[in-house]
C-alpha cells in the first residue's frame, strides 16, 4: 500500500503545479499582443465600438481583478465563456473532448498492440534478423516526422487507393464505423514515434528480466523457452512499459495539435489554435488549463500505479 | 574559509578515473571517487558495441546535412529565394536536383538552406535549454529546501504543458521568427534538463565525498564543478542529444502550423505546409522536405544512442 | 446556358471574366431555365456545402464572422437585401420612403410572411429587432444602429424610423438587420428562428449545420433543394477529396492554391467571380521616403501586379488600381493600368526623388494571410530590382490590427479590405479625419468629396464623387492597389444555379441539381 502520508503529499504538490500552470496560462496570454475585441471586429473596428465591445466582454477590468475572478471560477469549474462563441468553455471543451480522446486512446491501442510484441520479439531473437528489423523500425518510427507521414497515409491511402477518408470527423452518434474510419490514419500517424519508444523500452526491459536470477532458475528448471519469455518475462516487464505508455497518453493530449490540424479532426488541439488566432482568451486559458490538469493528474496516477506495481520504489 | 589554499591542489586523472589530490603541508588526502557510495563510474574502457556501425550511419547522414549546410552558407547552390515564376513546379532534373517549388524556387537550394535553419535552430534551443535547465536545476538541487519546492513547482507547471504545447504558446507570446523559435522550444525543454540536473544534484549533495570534500573545506563552486558536475555530464549530454532532434521536429512542427520560422526564409516544416496543396501534381515538393527532416532526426537519433553507449554501456 | 459557366478557361483579361460571369448569371436571375428551355430546376434534393469556419453563433445581432453570416443569410432576413450588382431591393419590407431632408425612413412590411415558428412577421417585430440591434446589452457594439434615434411601429404594417442626421448608407447597413422574433430571441445563438428560405435542424459543433426548406416560405417558387448540409471541413484539399467523392457538392471560396485540381478533374466545375475585396499594399505616408509622392508611385512602377496575380493567386484575380472592385460597377472607374509595370520609370522617379541607389524599408505582413505573404514575398523582390531594399517581418494577425492598423506602426503592409455595399463605407477610409486612416492619407479635395457624399441622395452626383475620390487615390498613389482576388467556387457538374453577390454570402435559393 501506499502509504497516506505521502499521497496527502503527492495531492498537495499537484495542487501547487494547477495553480503555477493556471498563473502561467493567464499570464503568457494576457501579455500576448492582440486585443480579442479588435480582432472580432478585423478591419472594420471603430474606435467608439472598440470601447463599448471591450466593456462588454468584460475586457476593460483590470488584470488582476481578472485574473482572481477567472481563477474563482476556476476552482468551481466554471472556466467562462468563450469571447467570439458566446458559449460556456466547459461545454465546447466537453463537446471537443471525445474527438482528442478517442484519437488518443485508438493511437494508445494501436502502439501497445504493434509495440509491446515487436519489443519482446526483438528481445527474444536478440542479435538475430528479426530484432535488426525491429530495431530499424525503431529507428524510423522515432525519425519520421508524424505530419509528414500523415500526409503521406492521405496520398496513398485516400487519394491513390481512395481507402479512408482523406480527414474530418464522423461524430460517433452518427456512425460509428466511419468515425472510426476517420481516426485510423491519424491515430497512426501519431502513433509512429510512440511505437518507437514503447518497442524500445520493452525490448530493454525484457532483456533486463531475461538475465535475472529466477529466469535462470526457470530455464534450469526446464521451462519451455516460449513460455518463459512471453509468460513470466513479459508480465515483468511491463512495469515501466505502463509508466512510459501513462506519460504518452498524456503527451498525445497536447501532440495531437498537429495531427488535428495535418486531418482537419474537430478537436480540443484545432479549437485551441482557433481560439489563439482569435485571442479568445477564456476558450485559450480553459484548454491548456484543461489539458494541463489532465496531463498532471494523469502523471499522477501513473507514479502511483508504478508504485502499486513496484514495491521496491522507496517513498521520498 | 577554504582550508586549502588553491594553488597546492592539483587535480588530475589517474587509470582513467577521477581523482582529486589535495595536498597541503598538513595532510595529503588520496580521495578515489570510485570508492565511494553514490558516484557512477566515469568512462572507463569501453566495450566494442554493435551499435558502432548505427553510429556510423549517423555520423554519415549527418555529414551530408552539414555539407548541405555548407554548400548554402558558401553559396554553392542555388539562391534559395529567386523566384522564377514561368518555371514553377517543375519535377525534379538537371538544373533543379529536387524540382522548382510554387514561386519556382530550386527546391533544392531550399532544402539546403532548411538544414541551416534546423541545425541553428536544433543547437541554440538545446544550448538555450541545457544551460538554463542545468543552472535552475543544478540550483534547486544543491540549495534544496524552499528553493528546490519553489523551483520544482515551476518547473512542474511547466512540465505541464508538454512539449509543443508550451512552445506554441510561447510563439503566440513572442511572435514567429528564427530567434523567438530558438527562445521558445528552448524554455519549452528547461524541465527535462532541469530534473536531470536537479536528480544528480540531490544525489550528488548527500554523497559521502562530497560531505568529505565540505568538511576539507573546499569551496562550493569547486565541489560542484570537481565533484557533482562530472556526475551530470553524461545524463545532461545524453539529454542534449535526444532534445537536439526533437528540436527540430518541434521547429518543423510549428512551422508548419505557421507559428515557427518565417518568410522568406526557407524552413523545412513551412516548404511541406506550401506545398501540400500541390501535392497533387508535384508530389516530389511534398516529399524532400519531409524527407529531410526525417533524415536530419534520424541522423541525431543515432549520433544520440552513440554517445550514451559510450557514456552509459549499461543500457544496451 | 450551364455550358457557359462549365468549366471557365483562364483568360488573361481576368476582369473580362468577371464581367462575363456576372453578367451570364444575371441572365440566370431573370429566370432560371431560360436559356434551355429543357432544364427547369429540379425540385428536391440534399446539397452539402463545405465550408472551412465553424460559425461562431447564430444570433445574427452578435455574429460578426463572416463564416456565419454565409449561412446566416439562408435562415434570416432584413427589411431590405441586395441584388447581385449590390443594389438595395425589397425585402421583408415591400416598399419604402424617405423624407426630404433625408433623416426619416417609413417602411411598409410585406403581407404574409411567416416566422420559421409559424408566426405572422408584424412591424412590432420589426420595431423589437432594431431596438435590440441597437442595445449594447444584446446587440453588438455597432455605431450605425446608434443614428436611429426613434424607430416606431406606425400601424400592424409600417414602421418609422428617424435617423439624427442624414446618413446615405443606411440602407445598406439595413441589410444585416435581421427580424427575429420576440419569443424566440432568447435562445437565437443555438436555435435561429428568423423568416429566411431555410430554417436550421441541427448544428453539430465543429462538424456540421443542417438546414432544412421553410415549407411556408414567402418568395414564390423557391428554394429548390429540400436540405442543405454546411460541411465545416478546414482544409481545402481535403474538401476537394469530398467534392470528387460526391460527399461535398460545392465549395465556396475555394483557395486558388487547389483551383487547378478542381480544373482537371472530370465531373467537376469551377466558377470564378469577383470577391469585392481590395488586396492592397499600404503605404504609410507618415513616413520618411514614403510621404515623397514621386517614391510612392516609384513603387507603383516597380510592382507588376500582372505577375503577382499569377503568381500569388495563381491567375484568379482581377487587377485594381484604386480602392474599389470592379463588382461595384456603378461606382466602379477603371483605373487598373493607371501605374504600367515599368522598373525603368521607376528608378527615374527614385533619382528624381533623391533616392538613386534606393532605399531600405520593412514590409509588414499579416501571417495568417497566405495569399498577403505570398504577395509580400514577391514584392520584396520586385522592388529589389528598383534597388528598393526591402525586409520582410511577419507579423500575428491580432498584432497587425494593434500595431499596424490602430497605431499606425509600419512603413509598408499588404492586406485585403473587404467590399461594402456602399461606396462610402469603401472610400472614407480614406478621410483624413476616418479613425482607421491608416496610410495616413490626407487630400482636402478627397474629404470635402467623401462629406458631400454623405450627404447627396441623388444617384449620378454620387457616381460622379465616388468616382473622382477613385482617381485622386490613383493620382496620389496612396497606395498600391493590387488585385481582386477572385472568389472561386468549386462544384459538381450537376449542382446549378449559383449566385454572386458583392457581400459574402452563399445564396441558396436558387440552387438545384440538374436533371
Amino acid at each position: 500500500m501506499v502509504p497516506l502520508q505521502y499521497l496527502w503529499r503527492r495531492i498537495g504538490a499537484l495542487v501547487v503545479t494547477l495553480l503555477i500552470a493556471c498563473t502561467i496560462t493567464f499570464v503568457v496570454f494576457n501579455i500576448i499582443p492582440g486585443d480579442p475585441a479588435m480582432l472580432m471586429l478585423g478591419t472594420e473596428a471603430d474606435p467608439e465600438v472598440l470601447v463599448n465591445l471591450r466593456r462588454q466582454l468584460g475586457l476593460d477590468l483590470p488584470l488582476h481583478v481578472q485574473y482572481f475572478q477567472w481563477l474563482r471560477s476556476a476552482a468551481t469549474g466554471d472556466l467562462g465563456t468563450s469571447i467570439r462563441l458566446g458559449r460556456p468553455v466547459a461545454s465546447l471543451i466537453l463537446e471537443r473532448l471525445p474527438v482528442t480522446a478517442s484519437l488518443a486512446v485508438l493511437s494508445m491501442a494501436i502502439t501497445v498492440i504493434i509495440a509491446v510484441p515487436a519489443g519482446a520479439y526483438g528481445a527474444a531473437r536478440r542479435g538475430r534478423l528479426a530484432d535488426y528489423l525491429v530495431s530499424i523500425f525503431t529507428q524510423v518510427g522515432l525519425a519520421i516526422p508524424h505530419f509528414w507521414l500523415g500526409i503521406l497515409l492521405i496520398l496513398l491511402f485516400s487519394m491513390r487507393w481512395q481507402l479512408l477518408p482523406p480527414g474530418g470527423f464522423v461524430p460517433w452518434s452518427k456512425n460509428p464505423w466511419q468515425a472510426f474510419l476517420s481516426l485510423l490514419l491519424p491515430a497512426l500517424a501519431l502513433a509512429s514515434h510512440r511505437i518507437a519508444q514503447v518497442a524500445r523500452i520493452t525490448r530493454t526491459a525484457m532483456l533486463d528480466t531475461l538475465n535475472k536470477d529466477y529466469m535462470r532458475t526457470g530455464r534450469s528448471k526446464g521451462l519451455p523457452e516460449g513460455m518463459l519469455i512471453y509468460k513470466h518475462a513479459l508480465k515483468n516487464s511491463l512495469i515501466p512499459v505502463v509508466t512510459v505508455a501513462g506519460m504518452q497518453f498524456a503527451g498525445l493530449l497536447a501532440g495531437s495539435i498537429v495531427a488535428e490540424e495535418v486531418f482537419a479532426l474537430p478537436g480540443l488541439g484545432r479549437l485551441l489554435l482557433q481560439a489563439i488566432g482569435y485571442r479568445d482568451l477564456p476558450l485559450v486559458q480553459g484548454i491548456s488549463l484543461f489539458i494541463a490538469a489532465v496531463v498532471v493528474i494523469i502523471n499522477f496516477i501513473t507514479d502511483i500505479l508504478y508504485l502499486l506495481l513496484d514495491p521496491r520504489v522507496r517513498y521520498d | 574559509m577554504p582550508l586549502v589554499p588553491r594553488r597546492q591542489r592539483t587535480y588530475r586523472k589517474e587509470n582513467g578515473a577521477l581523482a582529486v589530490v589535495w595536498r597541503t603541508k598538513q595532510l595529503t588526502l588520496r580521495h578515489w571517487s570510485s570508492e565511494v557510495e553514490g558516484f557512477r563510474q566515469h568512462p572507463r574502457p569501453r566495450r566494442l558495441h554493435r551499435c558502432r556501425l548505427n553510429t556510423w550511419l549517423g555520423g554519415f547522414l549527418l555529414l551530408a546535412i552539414l555539407l548541405a549546410a555548407a554548400a548554402s552558407w558558401w553559396g554553392l547552390t542555388l539562391d534559395p529565394n529567386a523566384m522564377n515564376i514561368r518555371e514553377r513546379l517543375l519535377p525534379p532534373s538537371r538544373g533543379h536536383w529536387l524540382g522548382t517549388d510554387h514561386f519556382g524556387r530550386d527546391i533544392f537550394a531550399r532544402i539546403a538552406y532548411g538544414s541551416r535553419i534546423a541545425l541553428v535552430v536544433g543547437a541554440g534551443s538545446t544550448l538555450l535549454a541545457a544551460s538554463l535547465g542545468a543552472g535552475l536545476g543544478a540550483w534547486a538541487g544543491y540549495k534544496g529546501g524552499w528553493w528546490d519546492e519553489v523551483i520544482m513547482r515551476f518547473i512542474d507547471g511547466l512540465m505541464a504543458f508538454s512539449g509543443i504545447l508550451l512552445a506554441i504558446m510561447l510563439v503566440t507570446v513572442m511572435g514567429p521568427g528564427l530567434g523567438n523559435t530558438i527562445i521558445a522550444i528552448g524554455i519549452a525543454n528547461v524541465p527535462v534538463f532541469a530534473r536531470i540536473t536537479r536528480g544528480v544534484f540531490l544525489t550528488g549533495r548527500n554523497a559521502l565525498y562530497v560531505e568529505a570534500a565540505h568538511a576539507l573545506g573546499a569551496r562550493t563552486w569547486d565541489i560542484i564543478r570537481y565533484h557533482i558536475l562530472p556526475n551530470g555530464i553524461g545524463p545532461i549530454l545524453v539529454q542534449a542529444t535526444v532534445t537536439f532532434s526533437t528540436a527540430i521536429l518541434t521547429e518543423a512542427s510549428l512551422s508548419y502550423l505557421g507559428l515557427g520560422i518565417q518568410p522568406p526564409d526557407a524552413s523545412w516544416g513551412r516548404m511541406l505546409k506550401e506545398a501540400q496543396p500541390q501535392m497533387g501534381r508535384a508530389l516530389w515538393s511534398v516529399l524532400a522536405p519531409g524527407a529531410a527532416i526525417f533524415i536530419a532526426v534520424m541522423a541525431l537519433n543515432l549520433m544520440g544512442d552513440g554517445i550514451r553507449d559510450q557514456l552509459d554501456p549499461e543500457t544496451h | 446556358m450551364g455550358g457557359g459557366l462549365k468549366r471557365i478557361c483562364r483568360l488573361p483579361a481576368i476582369f473580362v471574366l468577371g464581367l462575363l460571369v456576372s453578367l451570364s448569371l444575371n441572365l440566370w436571375a431573370e429566370g432560371p431555365g431560360e436559356g434551355s428551355a429543357a432544364a427547369a430546376p429540379a425540385l428536391g434534393g440534399h446539397l452539402v456545402v463545405a465550408v472551412p469556419v465553424e460559425p461562431d453563433t447564430f444570433d445574427p445581432h452578435k455574429a460578426v464572422a463572416a463564416a456565419t453570416e454565409e449561412i446566416d443569410f439562408n435562415v434570416y432576413q432584413g427589411l431590405v437585401s441586395f441584388d447581385q450588382e449590390g443594389r438595395i431591393i425589397p425585402c421583408l419590407a415591400e416598399s419604402w420612403q424617405i423624407s426630404e431632408d433625408g433623416t426619416s425612413y417609413t417602411f411598409h412590411i410585406r403581407d404574409g410572411v411567416l416566422f420559421h415558428n409559424g408566426r405572422r412577421l408584424t412591424a412590432a417585430d420589426v420595431v423589437f429587432s432594431l431596438e435590440r440591434i441597437r442595445d449594447d446589452a444584446t446587440g453588438f457594439p455597432l455605431s450605425w444602429p446608434k443614428r436611429m434615434v426613434e424607430v416606431a411601429a406606425i400601424d400592424e404594417n409600417t414602421v418609422c424610423i428617424r435617423l439624427d442626421e442624414p446618413y446615405a448608407p443606411f440602407l445598406s447597413e439595413l441589410v444585416d438587420a435581421a427580424v427575429v422574433p420576440p419569443e424566440a430571441a432568447r435562445n437565437l445563438a443555438a436555435q435561429p428562428v428568423g423568416t429566411g428560405p431555410f430554417r436550421m435542424v441541427e448544428w453539430v459543433n465543429g462538424h456540421h449545420v443542417e438546414l432544412e426548406r421553410f415549407q411556408d416560405y414567402w418568395e414564390e417558387g423557391v428554394p429548390y433543394l429540400d436540405r442543405v448540409t454546411f460541411r465545416i471541413i478546414p482544409d481545402p484539399a481535403t474538401a476537394i477529396l469530398n467534392l470528387k467523392a460526391g460527399t461535398v457538392h460545392v465549395i465556396p471560396r475555394l483557395s486558388a492554391d487547389v483551383a487547378w485540381d478542381v480544373e482537371a478533374t472530370e465531373g467537376l466545375k469551377l466558377l470564378e467571380g469577383p470577391m469585392n475585396v481590395v488586396q492592397l499594399m499600404a503605404l504609410n505616408l507618415d513616413r520618411k521616403p514614403l510621404s515623397d509622392k514621386r517614391v510612392r508611385q516609384a513603387i507603383n512602377h516597380a510592382v507588376d501586379k500582372d505577375l503577382l496575380i499569377e503568381g500569388a493567386a495563381w491567375g484568379y484575380g482581377t487587377k485594381l488600381g484604386s480602392n474599389m472592385s470592379p463588382v461595384m460597377e456603378s461606382f466602379y472607374l477603371d483605373l487598373a493600368d493607371f501605374y504600367q509595370y515599368d522598373p525603368k520609370r521607376a528608378r527615374e522617379l527614385l533619382a528624381e526623388a533623391g533616392y538613386p541607389n534606393g532605399f531600405e524599408i520593412t514590409l509588414s505582413l499579416p501571417s495568417s494571410y497566405d495569399l498577403h505573404v505570398k504577395t509580400g514575398e514577391m514584392v520584396a523582390a520586385m522592388l529589389a530590382e528598383v534597388g528598393i531594399r526591402v525586409r520582410i517581418e511577419l507579423v500575428e494577425w491580432g498584432t497587425w490590427l494593434e500595431r499596424i492598423y490602430t497605431k499606425r506602426d509600419y512603413d509598408m503592409t499588404i492586406v485585403g479590405l473587404t467590399g461594402k455595399l456602399d461606396p462610402h463605407t469603401v472610400l472614407s477610409r480614406y478621410e483624413s479625419s476616418y479613425a482607421r486612416n491608416f496610410n495616413n492619407f490626407r487630400n482636402d479635395e478627397y474629404d470635402n468629396l467623401i462629406q458631400e457624399g454623405l450627404r447627396t441622395t441623388d444617384f449620378s452626383r454620387r457616381q460622379e464623387i465616388y468616382r473622382r475620390c477613385q482617381e485622386i487615390l490613383a493620382e496620389e498613389a496612396a497606395a498600391v492597389f493590387i488585385m481582386d482576388p477572385s472568389d472561386l467556387v468549386a462544384m459538381r457538374e450537376d449542382v446549378a444555379g449559383w449566385r454572386y453577390y458583392p457581400k459574402y454570402v452563399d445564396d441558396l435559393r436558387y440552387v438545384y441539381f440538374e436533371k
